[in-house]
This record gives C-alpha cells, structure tokens and sequence, in this order.
C-alpha cells in the first residue's frame, strides 16, 4: 500500500549568523550515564581525582552548555551540545493549515564565508526571526542570532508531499525526503478503516465495475483529502486494502466472486460440486470470515435470478444429472484405533499420497509416524500447506528423512477442502477427518473417475503433482 | 623568458591567492547600518591585506630555502646506562562482565531473532543463533543490557536462569603472559581495571588469568634522581639512555619515591640511539640554524638531498642543542660524517598567521568585533569607555607601602575594566610578571578563561611556577602547551601531554581525557609559537569529524582574555594567530628592548614582487654609479628604465639634500660629446650601442646588458687609460688586481647591478634603520643609503613592508603602523590619547638591578620629556661582600688585540678570570641575599665569541658537551647572545663586547639595554674601552665606556 498527500507549501530559505549546539556523540554521554545531579558530578570526578579548580570549571561548562540545570543533568543520552558560532542556513515550511510539522525545521547547515553578496543582501525581518529562534530539534538548537538578523535567501512555493510506504510516514521537498510521524488511517480514511482486517471498508456498490478491485481485495484511486487536522492535501492512494463495508455488501462481493468461480468451470455444476465451490471461495478470499455466509442452495439461485446464465448453469446440472448428488461410497472403512491400519484395508500399500491442508505441525507428523509404521512403512507423498511453526521444522524434517516421506506444498487454496488418501496410485479414499483425529474415522473408497464429478480440484491437483 | 612575462606570471600565479572582501553576513552582526557594514568589509580587506601579501611572499622565500641544514658532532660518554624499574606498571583494562544463560531446552532457541527479554528493565535484546556461543546448554551473550538484581529474563518467552561472571584480581596472582608466569607483586584498583606490578622489562601487552585474556598497557616510567647508597647518582639523561663518568656502586638505585631501579651497561653499539649536538655556524649573528631543529614541528632529519638517509628524532634537549636520533634497530644506520643534517623548511606557523589573517577578514566572529574595530574609521566613540572596577582583594599586590604597587594595582583595575584592549610597559625588573600573575588571579576569581602567551618557555613557566603559591581559592586550573622536554620540570605535570596521561591514570577514557583536559581548564599557556599547537588552533586547518576544514569557517573565541608577555617582540601577524581565539587583549613589554625578529629572505622576496624589476634597476643604476661607486660609466637601460631614472632624479632634484645635486645624468636622446664627456652617467638605449658607439667618449666604463659586451671598446678604453686614471675605479682592492683594467671590473660592476641586489641591499639596510630608530640622532651611512635606495613615490611598497612587518604589535597598537589610510583607523594611526590613557599603564619602579647597574639605562634609555621610568624600588637589598670591583656596574679593559675570525680570545681570558675569582667568593658565601644560589650569566653580542666563550667556560667546569646551561657545584653559570637572553636575569653579568675596530649592530640601543639590565648584584663589562670611547656609531656606546661602564 502506497500512500501519497500533496499540497504546496510556502518554503523559506534563510540565513542567519549565530550560536548553534549541535547534539553530538561525545565521550561525555558515557561518563555522565549513570550521573544524575551536580553533586553526584562533583564526587565522581573527585573519585578521579581530579583537582578542585577543574572541577569548578567542568561543572560550569556543563551549566554554560545547559546540560546541568538547577542542579540536576539533563538527558544526553542521545546527544551532548557542541555550540559553535557561524553561518548557517535554515529551510523552514510554512503553512496555512495546522499540520503537526508546521514551521519545522528542515535541515540546518553550517555555511562557508563568501564573499559575492553585498551590504544590501542583508535584509531583516524580526518575525522570520521569530520563527526560526523557536525551532529546534534533537539534532541542534539555535541560541542566540547575531543583531537579530536572518536573511531570506529565498521564498519559494514548493510541493510538499507526504508518503506512506510500506507503513513508514515520509515527506518530501524538493526530491530530499524526511522522517515524519505517522498519519493515523482513521484520520486519512474518515473512520472507514478496519483496524481488525487492516483494510479500508468499502461498499460494493463503488467498485463492482472493478473486476480486479474485487477480486484483489485492494484499490487504487486519487481523492482530495481535508480534516480540521490535516488540512487539504491532494492525495493518490495505490493498492489499498479493502473489506465490505455491511454484510450485504459481503454477500453481493461473495456472490460476484462465487459467479467468476462458476464460469471458470464453464459448465454445468451439481448442488454438491457448487457447496464445494462456495467453501473453496469462501477459503481463498479470508477478508469474509468477518461476515455469516452460509450455504443455502436456493436462496443462491435466488440471488442469481432466472434470467442469469450462471442460475442454468446451476439448474441445468440438477437436471442433467439427477442422481449425482447422491453418489456415494462402494465402500467404507471405519478406522477406530491406529492398529486399524494394519489390516483393515486388505491390501499390500507399498505407496500412500495423502492430499491433506493440515499436516504441518510437528504433532501431525508424529500421527503420520504412527501410520506409517502400522502401514509397514510404504513410500508416502503428502501434499500439503507449509509448517505453521518453523521451530518444528527441524524435527520434522527428521521424521520425514527417517520414514522417507516427500512432501509437496502448496498454499491452502490450491488444495481441496476434503482429506483423499490414495493407495498405490489408484485406489482411492475420501478420508473423514484430518490426521489430528485419524485413529477414529472412515475412509471411503471412489473411483477416480467418481470423485471427478465432485471435486474436480484434486483430480487435477493430483494428476498436475503425481503424473 | 622576458622580465615582462616573468611579471605578468608571477601576477597571474599570486592573484588567486589575495584577500577577498570578506562575508557581510558575518560582519552585519556589527552593525544595523547596511553602509557601515560594508565599510567595514572594505576597510577590513584594505587594511590585512599587506600583512596577508606580505606573508604570501615570505612562505614562498622559505620553501625556495627548501631546507636548514647544520653541522653536528657525536656525543660520547664513559658509560652508557639502561636503567629500569624491578617492577613495571601496567594497567589492565576490566575485562566485560560474562553474561550466560542457562537454556534447558536448547529447542526453544530459533534461528532467526531470538527474543530475550529483561523483565524488571522492560528491554528486549535480539539474537540470531548463528550469533551466539552455546557451551554446555550455556549461551554466552554480549548483549548491551545486563541483568539487574534478581531481574526475571524470559527467553522466547519461557523464564531462564543466568549467570554473570566478573573477573576479580588480587596481588599475588599468577598471570601469564607470552608463556611465562608473572607474579602480581602489587595491585591498585581502578574503576575501570586495576594498576598491577610485575617483576619484568617486557612491554607486554596482554596476559591471561582465569583463562582470559586481559588487554594490558605498560606505564612509562619517570625519575628526577636516583640515590646509590645514600648518596645520588650523576648521570646525564640522553632519550631512554644514561650517560655517566662513574658506574654506580649498588646494583639496585632508587628514586625520590623509594622505587626501585636497576641498570645494566650498554655496549657501545650500533643499534644504540644516535647522540648529537648541532653546531651553528657562528661566522654572522643572524638566526642561528639550530634553532628551527628544535621548532615543535620538527621531528625527522636527514642528510643528501634525496633524504634516504632519515631519523626520526626521540628526543630534543634544547639548552644544550642535542638532538637524540631514533636507531633503527633492525637495520641500524650512521649518520655520515662531515655532511651537514637538514630538516625540510616548515612554512606551518606562517601558513597560520596567514590563515587568521583570512580567517578574521572573511568571516569575523561577534565577540572578534574589537580586533575588527581596529581598522574602523576612528572617531571620539569606537573604543568604549571603560567600566569602573574596584578590587576588594589583592592576592600578590597586597602592600601598597612596597615601592610600585599603586602603579601595578592600577594596571590590574585598567585591564579588568577595559573592553578590549590593555597595555602594560614596564623596564626590566618592574614587576611585569607580578602584576600578570595578580591579573590572572583576579579574572580567574570572576570566572574568566585565560590563554597566556609569551616569548619564551622561562617567562611562562616562571608565572606557573609562581601562581600556585597564591592561589588561595583554588581558581586556577593550568594547562601548559609545548613539548614535554620545552617545559620546565616543576610544572611538567601542567604539560597536555602528562596531563591526559593522570587523567586516563585515574580512570578516564582516553577520548573523555582529551576533552576533559581542555573543557576543565581556564589558564592555557604557551610560546607565542608553541601555542599553535594548542589542539583547537593546530586541528584548524583539519578538523575532526569533518568540520571546520577550511579557514571559511569562522573560529569562534573560546576565552576571554589572552595576555601577551614580550609583546614588544611580536608582530601583528604573530599576534593575530591566539588572538583570535580571545575576546580581550592584555599586551606586556617593553619597546626599549628587543623588537621582532623578521627574516630579511621575506623581506626581499617581498621587495622583489612589490617594486617593478625597472624601479628596482633604475635606482640600483643611479646608487651604484653616482652613490656607492663614484665612477663615470655608460649604461645601456631600456625605456622603462631610463622613465623610471627621470622620474627618480625629479622628486630628488626638488630635495634639498639631494645628494646627486652635482651630478650630471645624460640621457639616451644626448650626442653633444662635450656633454657626455662631462657626464658621471651615460645612458644609452638598449641595442643602440653599435650605432652610437663611436660618438660616445672612451672615458667611461662600459655596462652593456646581456652578453653584447664590445672588447674593442674596451681596447680602446685601456689604450686611452693610465692607471692614475683608472684608480678612479674605487671599488677595487688595487693590491689584487692584476692589471687594473677595465675587463677586471667589467663583471664586477655587471653583478653589481643586477635586479635581485636592489632587494637584498634595501632589505638589510631596512632592518638596522628600524633597529637604530631609537637613537638620539639617527643619521649616518644607514639612514642615508636607505633613503637614496627606497622608490620615490607616496605609499611605496618598501614604506609599506617597514610599516606593517618589523614594528610589533606593542608599539603598532599605540602609534600605530604609519601606513596611509583614507581614513584615521586605530591599526594605521594607534589609539586617540583618552582611549590609550584609559587603557595603558607604565611601570616606572624596577626591583631587579643594583642603582649602579640600572643608572646607565634610566638616564639614556628610560627618560623621556624629563621623566624618568625606571626608577628604584627603596626596597632592593644587593648587599654582598665582594670586593673586587669598586662599583657595581664596570668595565675591564681589554686592550690587547688578540682577535682572529671575528673572535676576541683576549676577552674569554678575562672573563673566565672574573669568573674564578666569584667562584672563590661563593665557596665562602653561597647564597644571595634571597638564600639562593648564585647564578652568573656570560653575555656577549655575537655568536663566533659565545662560541670561544662555550669552549673557555666547558674546560673551567668539566662539562664537555654543555651549551648554554652550566654549573660549578650550586652556581649556574648561563652563556647566552644577548638577544636570547631577554626576559632572564643572573646576579653577576660579564658582557664580552668583542668588537675593537668597529661596532657593527651593537649601534641598536634595544639590544644594549637589554644587555645592561640584566644583573643583579654586578655588571662587569670586558672590552676594548678605547675603541668604544672613540667610534662614532653610537653615542650611547661611547658614553658607557667614557663612564666606565656605569
């Protein structure tokens, strides 16, 4: 996400001859650390040894310096004054709006003598003065300017531009940037920022043109901003997160995804394979776990409407295929202790590929050993999610190199919602539950072709990764 | 090359490099008026300028030098000693606190940010593991946080428990150290490390203990004397080597402090440091070489020109002129005998001067507004009134009843109170030191930081020496700059150097105790020289930290005063470089004794780009012909040069001392032969001689430019001539000339009147007439020639360079430089009367000289308009019992003429008689009125008689390789010129004045003054008294010998 505020600004560049201190390292920072008043100086540098006289002398230059202050020392810790007299040249933005960094100091710089300008160049103005007398910052502070005199070198109308970047506040003037402190999205986004989702509440009415808007979850777009803090700023935000604003919006955003889902398939789809098909959308675009989105077959056709094609789409399918909801399982093993895995299968498994999101914790793993053992140990494939905890990595590596396990990952929404076990590339099992609960569940058998009609999705994940 | 283009070149090459108007920025901070600030912009330039030119030239005329070289001897001694401490002191260094935390659970460890986490601090510390020392389940941290007491820590969020382990050293340890054991036989606990003694010589730089390795750092060592067996050892220190006549008798010797040494004798080898003395070359009084050996930048030397041959020096004894040179050990070199020592010519300090000059003119600081003052338009209101001051409390000046003291509290009250400036004259002995040490008492006392500066390393380290006893509300915190050897030993500790050692000694770092060391001080002393390198003037140039590289950033002041002892003997230019860095300025001396010392080779390098060539010719022609060699000639000159001889001879001929009234000057347009015939100079245009030669009389000597030279004519000439007529040609020495005629002079008088020798003859002549400025009736052969010599118009460059380079800053600021301004500014002009009155002190009451001694000097020297201002104190008690002489200030007749190579044995003769008969005398009274001992100075005016006098007074003592610095059991016995030995004082003074045919530049009444008024108890004058009673280049002279020296 990229943020960026423009506005012009009044910029002043001046000149002024005076004292400066400039925060600095110093070795002073660390003998003072653990120093916190005058008498606390004084017995430290007696411990030294050192004589009365310089002492006196020390602690008046710290008290010339400002560091030590009715008695007590300041904080130095992040830089010890210097003062030096000289030259020095100011920028300084002014602005008629009450931006938090009005009138700040942009950069301030020791300047050589020249000798090109003249007697008249020297031109005063007490209230310049004003302004930059009151500045200062962590890295110096202005003490005293000589006559009172600063001399505007120039005043220019600059663009001021603020950025946001990878959630870091910058602004820039004249192609040089500086740190700034954050603009909170409450203010800039006029309380439609969701701070749970980390994303920009939006109707879908404003984007549904925008095929790539919804289906990315981010926008992009220009708009004139104005709050009684910020004042007005031009702005463009890029690739703004977004999140429907109401439920409806939810719903009709799902609805719009689940119809781009459905033409992909291009053809006619079952009651089942469109439940599979909502909860696989449902996975892949997280932003509407926030919302109640249950599946609910005709308030769906509902939505659709008759005269939609995906509404034939769907009913075309009921029609073609009347019994195909109902295909079910030749056979089913039941699965009730590990030892099950030894003999309820009644056949020789020298390969296993298990297609299961949820097998990436180190716990996972040592179930997985468990079966494998009881399966007398054939080559396993897993297909899989990356490991959730990568302090388990380790370990689980180790179980995988001992059990000669591969294993392929993909991110969670290339996989099927379903848990399939597949036997020496060709029978095939619908697995109740993941490994977590796989001592106690059934497993039933189809034929590839079979599951084809479902949950086209592992069939062809399996044949992309197995082939 | 043509003259022409040499000119347009030397232009092109120095205009780069000219004083630009300055910044008005930084000069608006003087004024509100923009026409006042930029009066003062242009008033500033004009008015550095000249100094800044001047300087361009004279650091070109040091680097055409390119070197110094000396002549030197080996010094060679009985025995050479290694003598070290039993037990040597290292300090070492506290090693780390051992942080290591106890993971029983090595799994919870990740690889990547781990988070441990310092629950009672709330600070989190992140590691990677590959970061990390895992021993044992141990993780050993270097984290910047330490644990708290008692402090819970949570590792990847799971509590841990830790260690932390501190090193702890007890004497009697064992450590070891490049595989061998050490016992620690003595400890002293630092807070950051510990002092231990170890019985070893090794410079060891680390050890182990407890399996640790320790970072140590060996101390040097230090003793004043060394006892053997009740009784102390003699030994002449030379670098870390000791030379003596007798080994000592024990084998352990010990120090003032009960430390214990031993020492080991040294075969001669060839690995040993090299020993020499330079001898300067004493055939002329100008600055003697040696003296830039010993300059503090100096620090290698070589021999040949391609410098293979180099050493760095160790170490430098001033006073007796020894330079100890490092050996290298690996490939021990020799120094070539009979081949001079050179060092490269360092143009630093004036490339200092230089850079102040530019610095003030381009960016003046606010608190610098009283030196730009100086060359303001003056009017009734430039310099402020100053304030009233009332002193509650004198230190010193306590007793207003002691002869001189009003004069000096007011002084005091003068300089406390003015805004800018205050000046303190004073004679000899009138207590300028006191009142200085009072001031710095009393402005330390009002919190004010001070940079005291003056001549030499005795006038300060006489004022360190002595401020301490006063110092009774403990205000004075003294840093003394220069190198350790320069500073005098009771004050050594004030030296940077020492003083940052003690300070990291007691347990700073050694960064805290470089700033510590400058933050804590308010009294910073040096030489005028020696203070450039006090660290914020030497690191000027390049700063630290990137700042400040460039002298266009403005040097703020760092103190409040700077006071200037031997003002009179600094210039402006030398002046400017501390003052700078100071707000206030006291300025000391005194204009009766000696002024700055100037190279004559700037002047002239000066003169030669100032003065067109054509001038320079143009005037030598008329000098050399009608002036110093009265002969008639004929001379070929260019154009320019005959305008510029027309032009010279006009503004003469309008004098009434116009010395060439009677000469007659024929011009090129001339062919009447009866008037050339008559001429005493014959100009002829340059490459017209073949044309005219016939028409031009045989008469004349010839002087064609370039190689045209025409032997026919000299033929001719010679024919013509006779030798009664040739004797005309005066110059020559007629006993060897061969044949006397005019091919023998031809060369001669061609050299004679070449370019450069306009310079080199007005140079020298410029510097004596400024010297003879103070005679009652300055005007003899100097004078004269100076005058026929310089260029006639207004505002010439040769009164310009008088001006501005040889008087000091004592005497500019009050009568000003004489330069001709548009308008009156202080600088050009000095201060009004009431600004100088309010400012100004003089000190009329001398405590230092016996009446007798100081006679001569108040009546000749010190009274002006019937005043007298070198009165004596009621309270000088020079009671003594020494009979020899009938009055305290005489005069030995020496009139034996024993003299060779301008040395006067006849006089060392007497003088060492003299001196051995006052030895006698302290034999029975050792000590002076003040119980100390005596001291005796032997002064004389020249260096080739201080070296016979070295020669007489190194037999009479035994002490075969001093130089300046003698003694004969308690009595110091001091040999010095009388220029180096201004500012110092002896109880007995013998002067060998040397001189018996003529009296060179003993005609500079500064320079006998100072020789006058040295003495305490006696001052015994040895000379040829009726030489000088009867020479007619000094009254004064003449009136010390016809007094018998009184």
């Amino acid at each position: 996400m990229k943020i960026e505020l423009k506005k012009d600004i009044k910029l002043y560049q001046m000149e002024f001859v005076g004292e400066v201190d400039f925060f600095e390292k110093s070795p002073y920072i660390k003998l003072l650390q653990n120093i916190k008043t005058k008498d606390e100086l004084i017995y430290e540098l007696e411990e030294k040894k050192m004589p009365e006289s310089a002492i006196k002398n020390i602690v008046k230059r710290l008290e010339n310096l400002k560091v030590l202050k009715n008695g007590i020392l300041e904080n130095i810790e992040d830089g010890f004054p210097n003062k030096e007299y000289g030259k020095y040249t100011l920028e300084i933005f002014e602005n008629d709006t009450s931006l938090p960094f009005k009138f700040k100091n942009k950069d301030i710089k020791r300047e050589k003598a020249i000798s090109r300008n003249t007697a008249e160049d020297i031109k005063t103005n007490k209230n310049y003065i004003k302004m930059v007398q009151d500045k200062s910052n962590d890295k110096f502070r202005i003490n005293s300017i000589s006559n009172d005199k600063a001399k505007i070198l120039s005043v220019r109308t600059n663009e001021l531009v603020l950025i946001m970047d990878n959630n870091k506040w910058k602004y820039r003037i004249n192609d040089k940037s500086y740190d700034m402190e954050s603009i909170a999205y409450i203010d800039l986004f006029k309380g439609k920022w969701d701070y749970e989702n980390d994303s920009l509440m939006i109707s879908f009415s404003i984007i549904k043109e925008k095929d790539d808007f919804l289906k990315s979850f981010k926008i992009t777009y220009s708009d004139d901003i104005e709050s009684n803090k910020y004042g007005k700023l031009k702005g463009r935000f890029k690739d703004i997160p977004v999140i429907p604003k109401e439920q409806y919006d939810a719903k009709e955003w799902f609805i719009y995804l689940l119809k781009s889902e459905i033409e992909q398939l291009n053809r006619y789809i079952s009651k089942e394979e469109l439940q599979q098909l909502w909860n696989n959308t449902k996975e892949k675009y997280p932003k509407f776990n926030k919302f109640e989105l249950g599946f609910d077959f005709e308030n769906i056709l509902k939505e659709f409407g008759k005269s939609s094609k995906y509404y034939w789409l769907l009913q075309a399918g009921i029609d073609l295929y009347p019994f195909d909801i109902s295909i079910s399982s030749k056979s089913r093993v039941i699965i009730e202790n590990i030892e099950d895995f030894q003999d309820k299968f009644y056949i020789d498994i020298k390969e296993l590929i298990i297609v299961d999101r949820y097998i990436n914790r180190i716990r996972h793993f040592k179930i997985l050993e468990k079966v494998v053992r009881n399966l007398n140990y054939p080559k396993i494939t897993i297909i899989t999610t990356k490991i959730y905890n990568s302090n388990d990595k380790q370990k689980i590596d180790k179980i995988m190199s001992n059990y000669n396990i591969t294993r392929i990952i993909k991110e969670k929404y290339e996989l099927p919602h379903s848990r399939y076990w597949v036997f020496n590339d060709d029978v095939f099992y619908k697995v109740g539950e993941s490994l977590d609960s796989i001592q106690n569940t059934s497993f039933d058998k189809y034929t590839k072709d079979e599951i084809q009609k479902f949950d086209k999705k592992f069939v062809e994940l399996l044949d992309r990764e197995i082939s | 090359m043509s003259n022409n283009n040499q000119n347009r070149k030397k232009n092109t090459t120095s205009h780069w490099n000219k004083l630009h108007l300055g910044d008005h920025s930084y000069y608006s901070c003087f004024s509100d008026s923009p026409a006042r600030v930029k009066a003062l912009v242009n008033t500033t330039k004009e008015a550095l300028s000249p100094y800044y030119d001047f300087l361009n030239e004279a650091i070109k005329a040091e680097n055409t030098k390119g070197s110094y070289e000396c002549d030197w001897k080996i010094i060679e001694s009985n025995f050479t000693l290694k003598i070290t401490p039993v037990y040597a002191k290292f300090k070492v260094e506290k090693p780390k606190t051992v942080f290591k935390v106890l993971v029983e659970d090595l799994d919870i460890l990740k690889d990547e940010r781990n988070k441990l986490f310092f629950d009672g601090q709330d600070e989190t510390e992140r590691f990677n593991k590959s970061d990390i020392k895992i021993v044992d389940n141990y993780i050993y941290l270097d984290s910047e946080t330490l644990p708290k007491d008692d402090e819970i820590l949570e590792l990847n969020n799971i509590e841990v428990r830790y260690n932390l382990e501190n090193l702890s050293l007890e004497k009697n340890n064992t450590v070891h150290s490049q595989n061998k054991k050490y016992n620690i036989y003595k400890i002293e606990t630092l807070g950051d490390g510990w002092n231990i003694y170890l019985k070893t010589n090794e410079n060891l730089k680390e050890m182990i203990f407890d399996n640790q390795k320790l970072v140590i750092t060996k101390y040097k060592y230090s003793f004043n004397s060394l006892i053997d067996n009740d009784t102390e050892f003699i030994y002449e220190e030379m670098a870390n080597e000791y030379q003596c006549k007798e080994l000592p008798k024990n084998d352990i010797l010990k120090d003032e402090e009960g430390i214990e040494y031993k020492w080991i004798k040294q075969k001669s080898s060839k690995t040993n440091d090299i020993v020499i003395q330079l001898i300067d070359d004493d055939s002329n009084d100008d600055k003697s070489i040696s003296e830039y050996f010993f300059e503090e930048d100096v620090k290698t030397i070589y021999q040949g020109n391609d410098r293979k041959l180099t050493f760095d020096i160790k170490k430098k004894k001033v006073d007796d002129k020894i330079l100890i040179l490092r050996q290298d050990w690996k490939r021990p070199k020799q120094l070539k005998n009979g081949e001079h020592i050179k060092i490269k010519v360092d143009t630093g300090n004036l490339k200092k001067q230089q850079d102040s000059i530019k610095l003030l003119n381009n960016s003046p600081v606010k608190a610098q507004q009283n030196l730009i003052k100086l060359f303001e338009k003056k009017d009734s209101k430039l310099w402020k009134d100053s304030r009233e001051v009332n002193i509650g409390f004198w230190y010193i000046l306590d007793n207003e009843d002691y002869d001189g003291t009003l004069d000096q509290r007011e002084f005091v009250q003068k300089a406390i109170a003015t805004d800018d400036f205050a000046i303190l004259e004073g004679p000899p002995g009138s207590g300028k030191t006191t009142t200085i040490l009072e001031l710095i008492l009393q402005l330390l006392k009002l919190g004010k930081k001070i940079l005291l500066s003056a001549s030499t390393h005795v006038a300060i380290d006489n004022v360190l020496e002595r401020i301490h006893k006063y110092d009774i509300d403990k205000n004075v915190e003294a840093l003394r700059i220069g190198r350790s050897q320069s500073v005098g030993e009771s004050i050594s500790h004030l030296q940077i150097d020492a003083k940052i050692e003690t300070y990291v000694q007691n347990g700073f770092s050694k960064e805290m105790a470089e700033r510590i060391v400058l933050d804590s001080t308010n009294l910073v002393c040096g030489t005028t020289m020696g203070i450039n390198q006090f660290p914020p003037i030497r690191d000027r140039v390049s700063f630290e930290n990137g700042r400040r590289k460039d002298t266009n950033l403005p040097m703020d002041t760092i103190f409040d005063y700077m006071i200037i002892d031997e003002s009179s003997k600094t210039t402006f230019q030398e002046f400017l470089v501390p003052a700078m860095l100071a707000k206030k300025w006291i300025l000391v001396g005194d204009i009766k004794q000696l002024s700055p010392f100037i190279e004559q080779s700037h002047i002239v390098h000066n003169f030669n780009v100032v003065v067109p060539k054509e001038t320079q010719k143009a005037i030598r022609i008329l000098f050399e012909t009608l002036h110093n060699n009265q002969n008639p000639y004929i001379v070929e000159v260019s154009q320019k040069e005959e305008q510029e001889i027309k032009k010279y001879l006009d503004v003469w001929n309008r004098k009434e001392d116009n010395p060439y009234k009677n000469k007659i000057v024929t011009y090129s347009n001339e062919t009447d032969l009866l008037k050339l015939l008559g001429s005493d100079l014959i100009l002829i245009k340059e490459g017209n001689w073949k044309n005219i030669k016939q028409y031009i009389p045989k008469t004349h000597l010839l002087i064609l430019k370039k190689d045209n030279d025409d032997n026919s004519f000299y033929f001719q000439q010679n024919y013509l001539s006779h030798t009664n007529k040739l004797a005309n040609f005066n110059k020559i020495d007629y006993n060897s000339s061969k044949n006397n005629n005019p091919f023998e002079y031809k060369e001669y008088f061609k050299n004679m009147l070449k370019e450069q020798n306009w310079a080199e003859a007005i140079a020298w002549r410029m510097i004596r007439v400024y010297e003879r400025r103070m005679l009652k009736n300055p005007n003899s052969y100097y004078e004269k020639s100076y005058e026929l010599l310089k260029p006639v118009e207004k505002n010439n460059a040769v009164d310009r360079i008088y001006n501005m380079t040889l008087p000091s800053i004592l005497e500019s600021i009050q009568v000003g430089n004489g330069e001709s301004h548009r308008n009156n500014t202080t600088i050009t002009e000095g201060f009004n009367k009431r600004d100088l009155r309010q400012r100004h002190e003089t000190l009329k009451t001398q405590h230092r000289m016996h009446p007798d001694i100081s006679k001569f000097s108040r009546e000749n020297f010190y009274t002006v308009d019937g005043v007298q201002a070198l009165q004596n104190a009621g309270t000088i008690n020079r009671k003594w019992d020494y009979e020899r002489y009938d009055k305290r200030a005489v005069w030995l007749d020496v009139t034996k003429n024993d003299k060779s190579n301008g040395r006067n044995a006849e006089e060392v003769k007497v003088v060492i008689k003299e001196l051995k008969e006052f030895l006698k005398f302290t034999e029975s009274n050792p000590l002076n009125q003040d119980e100390e001992p005596w001291t005796i100075a032997v002064l004389t005016f020249h260096q080739a008689q201080a070296t016979i006098l070295r020669e007489g007074l190194r037999k009479l003592t035994n002490q075969p390789n001093k130089m300046s610095k003698f003694n004969m059991k308690d009595v110091e016995i001091l040999l010095y010129t009388v220029d180096k030995f201004q500012g110092m004082e002896a109880d007995i003074i013998f002067i060998s004045m040397m001189k018996t045919q003529s009296i060179g530049f003993l005609d500079n009444i500064n320079r006998l003054n100072v020789a006058l008024t040295r003495a305490k108890y006696q001052r015994v004058i040895v000379g040829d008294k009726r030489f000088f009673e009867n020479q007619r280049g000094s009254d004064e002279l003449k009136k010390l010998a016809q007094n018998g020296g009184m």
